[in-house]
């Protein structure tokens, strides 16, 4: 009864505020432009459901990282400002909060992601080639536990910086510039990248494509005289979940114990 | 309904907030907390609504340790703690409600505490409320939860007189069931609504007394006198040089602090002598835990009934 109501109004308070009015259209905007750009007759037809369904998730890692620095990225340090002299002065444990604001970040970012990058891409793809691809199951399940796993990281962050804004922008630079940057210099020097959330990821954009990408590929690039070897990377399902299962049991226990242990010193 | 603080420390690095507190309130009632700024009540009121953690020592609310049983600890404590923020996405209804709710109260009486508290308008949001309506708000929230103990840290800090008289009013009716432990930097509101007093200072308990009794032993001997219009310094002077009365302080033009003995004989002397001169009001000192306090905090520390 407690958990459902902390979690109630959590998902309230996003609702009613001002980033999701924001957000919330913005990613449909974005997720339906190819869409319109088809109508307007500016794009060809895609040539099968598997290149367009992998096409429409081309930005589903940053859409996802960038709804959870902003939904999620506050949702604990928010107990560091003056309502939290409201909220961890009820007897309630801090581990209960953190569980039921979890589920309520959760919920959001699901909301805004699978109602614009999967509800549009897959109901178009349907539209346009009268299917859907056959690993949809796990694409959804794939790409559901990857936001899990990316709110709990952000969870994580949020219960470390006092400041809401600083968390959140925190939160942001690390999924969206800080591991795609280790990625892409990681390319150069052959290291797999299987520490990194974002490669977990990508898993979900190759679920869609008709043939899994190899686990490994080495593609040379002339540059002038010489050239450059990149090693590329992808993770198989297994893998990713792996991945995402680590991340989130680790963020989630860690922030666990950071918010319990957090004291309220001045405000 | 007790709180008990044991050997109660608390150090910020090289900072002793709090050092070896001990204290044992019980039952209903006002208890005071009174100390300047950096005394160490808030920290005291943090640690028992679990927002710090002793370095040491223990903080027993209803026997149960704050720190080993939290939840338990918290069901029988309504806490308003320094300047606390209602959720600002929220009516005033709705936070109000959300609040008995996760403490399993059901719906509350929301009207009965609009006119009781006198609430702004329910439907409208928390973001929008005044410092004032806010606290109000924060407080209705508190009473909807139904706590056997109250811990208010300076409540009318911030609120205008008006403000002030309200709660001061609330709190002499929350007292009669419940046990409220209050800080507050305001001496006279602590002599106006509670019923005993420990005073702070670096973190120490410097002194305890049941409020009447301090108030005896401060007030009795001294008055202020208000004239109807200025009196000259050497009539008042006069009393002193004449034995009567101890010491003056000259407040304003027309108003002097007249210090003496205490007897009421040596009171009737003094307003028989001064009547002539046009006295408005005579009044006990009311700052008489003032001075208690300021002769506390200024290192005359006393130990047991001040």
């Amino acid at each position: 009864m407690q958990f459902t109501t902390m979690f109630y109004v959590y998902l309230k308070s996003y609702f009613r505020s001002k980033r999701f009015l924001v957000i919330f259209p913005i990613y449909i905007l974005l997720s339906s432009l190819s869409v319109i750009l088809y109508f307007a007759g500016v794009v060809p037809k895609p040539s099968d459901v598997y290149s367009y369904t992998s096409e429409a998730l081309t930005n589903f890692v940053f859409a996802t990282s960038l709804a959870a620095g902003v939904f999620a990225g506050d949702a604990i340090s928010r107990d560091f400002s003056r309502e939290g002299f409201f909220t961890l002065t009820q007897p309630i444990s801090r581990a209960r909060i953190f569980v039921s604001r979890l589920l309520a970040a959760l919920a959001v970012c699901v909301i805004v992601i699978f109602s614009d990058f999967y509800l549009v891409g897959i109901s178009f793809g349907y539209y346009l080639f009268g299917q859907v691809i056959p690993n949809i199951y796990i694409l959804i399940g794939l790409g559901l536990f990857f936001v899990f796993g990316v709110v709990s990281f952000a969870l994580l962050f949020s219960s470390i910086f006092k400041s809401q804004l600083v968390s959140g922008i925190v939160t942001t630079l690390v999924l969206w510039f800080v591991m795609p940057t280790i990625s892409g210099i990681l390319q150069f020097v052959n290291i797999e990248p299987w520490f990194l959330l974002n490669y977990a990821g990508s898993a979900v954009q190759a679920v869609a494509k008709n043939t899994y990408p190899p686990h490994y590929q080495e593609i040379v690039v002339p540059n002038g005289t010489s050239k450059i070897t990149l090693h590329l990377y992808n993770p198989t399902v297994p893998e990713a979940v792996a991945i995402i299962a680590f991340y989130s049991i680790i963020s989630i226990i860690a922030g666990i114990i950071i918010y319990k242990r957090r004291e309220l010193k001045e405000i | 309904m007790k709180l008990v603080a044991e050997k109660l420390t608390k150090r910020f690095n090289s900072f002793t907030a709090l050092d070896n507190v001990n204290f044992k309130l019980e039952g209903k009632g006002c208890f005071g907390y009174l100390g300047p700024n950096g005394a160490g009540k808030t920290t005291t009121m943090k640690i028992f609504t679990t927002l710090l953690r002793p370095t040491s020592g223990q903080a027993l609310v209803n026997d149960v340790d704050v720190i080993r049983n939290p939840v338990e600890a918290l069901k029988y404590v309504g806490a308003l703690i320094e300047d606390p923020e209602p959720y600002s996405f929220m009516s005033v209804e709705e936070f109000i409600d959300y609040a008995a709710k996760i403490r399993g109260k059901g719906t509350p009486d929301i009207q009965a505490l609009k006119e009781k508290l006198d609430l702004p308008d329910l439907k409208r949001r928390c973001s929008k409320l005044s410092k004032g309506q806010k606290r109000r708000v924060f407080l209705a929230a508190i009473l909807a939860q139904d706590p056997e103990i109250m811990i208010l840290d300076e409540p009318s800090a911030g609120l205008d007189p008006a403000e002030s008289v309200i709660f001061r009013n609330l709190i002499l009716q929350f007292k009669k069931e419940r046990m409220i432990f209050l800080s507050s930097h305001l001496l006279y509101e602590v002599n106006h609504v509670c019923d005993y007093v420990y005073f702070i200072n670096k973190g120490r308990i410097v002194a305890q007394s049941d409020v009447e009794s301090l108030s005896k032993k401060f007030v009795s001997n001294a008055i202020r006198v208000e004239f109807n219009s200025s009196v000259e310094e050497k009539a008042i002077k006069q009393l002193t040089e004449e034995g009567i009365a101890n010491r003056y302080e000259k407040e304003s033009d027309t108003v002097y602090l007249i210090v003496f003995d205490g007897k009421n004989e040596t009171r009737s002397k003094i307003l028989e002598k001064l009547l002539p001169l046009g006295v408005r009001t005579v009044s006990d000192s009311s700052l008489a835990l003032e001075k208690a306090y300021l002769e506390l905090i200024s290192g005359k520390e006393e130990k047991g009934d001040a």
